[in-house]
């Protein structure tokens, strides 16, 4: 039995303080608050039905939006002795189709923001097994989820959140953990969704160790923007349940929405990705933290780095707050972390290793790198998945991401590691700094090309808003570089002016050839550059600049 | 300058892909995943154009853009309607 198990901690705070907010799902004038001692109960009720409903205890898919109904369906999937998994709210029937192939799931909790993405694709999961859909919202679908839903019934079994059986309020309910405790899916490069499998002894070390890093405590109130199918995201949930916090969910990811929240629930840390505090520049917006009812503790910028120059301005934004930037993976959660008192001396930095972790750069040959050589990122403790779900075959990166720890010894009992297939190096002092990923390494006029750092050169550009570089290996000959480029409001640089001081910020074989102006760049869930688009994008420019 | 539901809707049709039949006037745009949160600028630079109303950063958040009504009704305030 996990004691210290996040569903066991919420059932304390449901008892010692059951009135205290857990969940705020925050919309201007109407904020809807629903205290652990709810969230309890009904996290005991799904519980129960999970147990009648699925005896071969398989994953439980999550299409749902963040509510406090979706985060107690998490839980009495934990309660219940079952994995549980939160589905991207982009994909669409096509992905939603292979996660729930993937999972074998008997059961899948649905409310009215996952049922947009299986609208019109309902036909198609009719060769799934028997499924149970059940409706985690309060009130019937109206608008665009009634015929969805409507399809939904006439092809199965749907139960209603509403209708199900109270359950007793006892630890009676608990089943043992399964070994299992989440499934995280990420984009593969076979074109389906795959299940990073997270074991529920680490799901519970990785909240600890955040509790820890950021000093959390039950007086917190957390800002949610990401969503809960991100590492990153999920972790945070886990967290301020752990110490008893109120978690603020936010639907909207816009500047002037965030800072009003931040002010009526007086939030004390926010989690974000760069694409976030991107915008917040641009807004011109900026928190309170000197007045009487300034609040905000810290903020993240997290999957993703900002370059310098943007991440200097950061300041001016959050005040007072402090920054932490964070680097990991979904297969490995988080490998590093730079904390605010350390950001002036080291802004390029993504920090030193997290609690619970060890990381290693090496070279080619496997060997350990010298200082600021650069060389692949190898991850060992606190965040290594357990592999990937399924028995489908593995593509060579995914077969080399997990492999026996080859550092494995007294200092470092972790058996496995992860193969990050990220590059970068460490300083003197032991500060990690991200270098790009190992495939996207170019070779040009035989120098090694890493685009992250063009990137960086290029978004100092006066008049570039977004941009990203991109290396195309050619058949022949040394890969070339492409630039999308977002143009600021009100300014249009041209390819040519753009070149001309790129060459004053970069050697001659590091500026790309092409540059392709885009209105936005295309990024995924976790605020990464969907490079699979971009790819695909620059393919067709290039065929309709050949076209006569 | 006039921008009326019927224009309006034929962009959301036309540029962002979204499906008439599917949608009211209190249908969630961006917060229910229909819409993509990157096209949020092209309605911005579109509903400016098309209405005359400049969108200051405090005025862009989903209580103003995120269904039909909510757009319809921030550019009549704005209009002084």
């Amino acid at each position: 039995m996990h004691a210290d198990g996040v569903v066991h901690r919420v059932a304390q705070h449901a008892v010692s303080r059951g009135s205290k907010i857990a969940v705020c799902e925050w919309d201007r004038g109407s904020p809807k608050e629903t205290p652990y001692s709810e969230l309890y109960r009904e996290a005991l009720r799904f519980a129960a039905f999970f147990s009648q409903q699925d005896p071969a205890s398989s994953i439980v898919p999550l299409l749902a939006g963040k509510s406090a109904a979706a985060i107690a369906a998490m839980l009495g999937a934990m309660i219940s002795g079952r994995p549980f998994c939160f589905l991207n709210p982009k994909y669409r029937g096509p992905q939603v189709a292979a996660v729930l192939r993937a999972t074998r799931a008997s059961v899948c909790a649905l409310d009215s923001t996952g049922i947009v993405s299986i609208r019109g694709w309902v036909p198609n999961l009719a060769g799934q097994r028997a499924l149970k859909w059940l409706w985690l919202d309060d009130e019937d679908p109206a608008g665009i989820a009634k015929q969805t839903f409507a399809e939904l019934r006439s092809m199965g079994s749907v139960a209603l959140h509403g209708e199900l059986e109270p359950a007793p309020e006892s630890e009676a309910m608990f089943k043992s953990p399964a070994e299992i405790g989440a499934c995280l899916f990420t984009s593969g490069s076979s074109g389906e969704p795959k299940g990073v499998l997270v074991s529920t002894d680490d799901l519970v070390a990785r909240t600890e160790a955040e509790v820890q890093w950021f000093g959390l405590s039950g007086s917190d109130v957390l800002l949610s923007i990401l969503p809960f199918s991100f590492d990153v995201g999920l972790n945070q949930l886990l967290s301020a349940l752990y110490v008893g916090a109120e978690l603020v969910v936010l639907k909207s990811w816009l500047p002037a929405d965030i800072l009003a929240a931040v002010q009526d629930r007086s939030v004390t840390g926010i989690s974000a990705v760069p694409a976030i505090w991107q915008d917040f520049l641009r807004s011109g917006l900026r928190f309170d933290t000197l007045g009487p009812r300034a609040s905000l503790r810290y903020v993240t910028v997290s999957g993703g780095s900002l370059p310098p120059h943007v991440l200097g301005k950061l300041g001016g934004v959050v005040g007072r707050a402090g920054i932490f930037k964070t680097y990991g993976q979904t297969e490995a959660f988080r490998t590093t972390s730079l904390r605010p008192e350390e950001l002036d001396a080291k802004p390029e930095s993504v920090g030193k290793a997290f609690p619970g972790v060890r990381f290693y750069v090496v070279n080619e040959n496997g060997s350990p790198c010298r200082p600021r050589e650069v060389g692949e990122i190898v991850h060992t403790g606190l965040g290594v998945m357990r592999g990937y779900l399924g028995n489908r075959d593995l593509t060579a990166e995914e077969k080399r991401k997990l492999q026996p720890n080859p550092f494995r010894g007294a200092e470092d009992p972790s058996p496995w590691a992860v193969f990050t297939g990220d590059l970068g190096f460490v300083d003197e002092d032991g500060y990690l700094y991200l270098k790009g990923r190992r495939d996207s390494m170019a070779k040009i006029q035989g120098n090694r090309v890493y685009p992250l750092e063009v990137t960086a050169q290029l978004l100092a550009v006066p008049g570039v808003d977004d941009a990203v570089v991109l290396g195309f290996p050619r058949p022949e000959g040394d890969a070339v570089l492409v630039a999308f480029v977002v143009a600021a409001r009100g300014s249009a640089p041209s390819a040519g002016w753009i070149r001309k001081e790129l060459n004053l910020r970069l050697p001659s074989y590091m500026i790309p050839q092409r540059t392709v102006f885009v209105d936005s760049i295309p990024r995924t869930a976790t605020g990464k550059p969907d490079e699979n688009f971009l790819r695909e994008h620059a393919t067709e420019v290039a065929r309709n600049a050949e076209a006569p | 300058m006039a921008m009326d539901r019927e224009t309006l809707l034929r962009f959301l049709e036309n540029r962002l892909g979204v499906d008439r039949a599917e949608v009211d006037d209190e249908t969630p745009l961006f917060s229910s995943g229909l819409v993509d949160s990157v096209a949020l600028a092209e309605l911005i630079v579109y509903v400016e154009k098309e209405s005359g109303v400049s969108f200051q950063s405090e005025d862009i958040t989903l209580d103003h853009l995120d269904t039909l009504g909510r757009i319809l009704r921030f550019v009549a305030t704005r209009h002084g309607g």
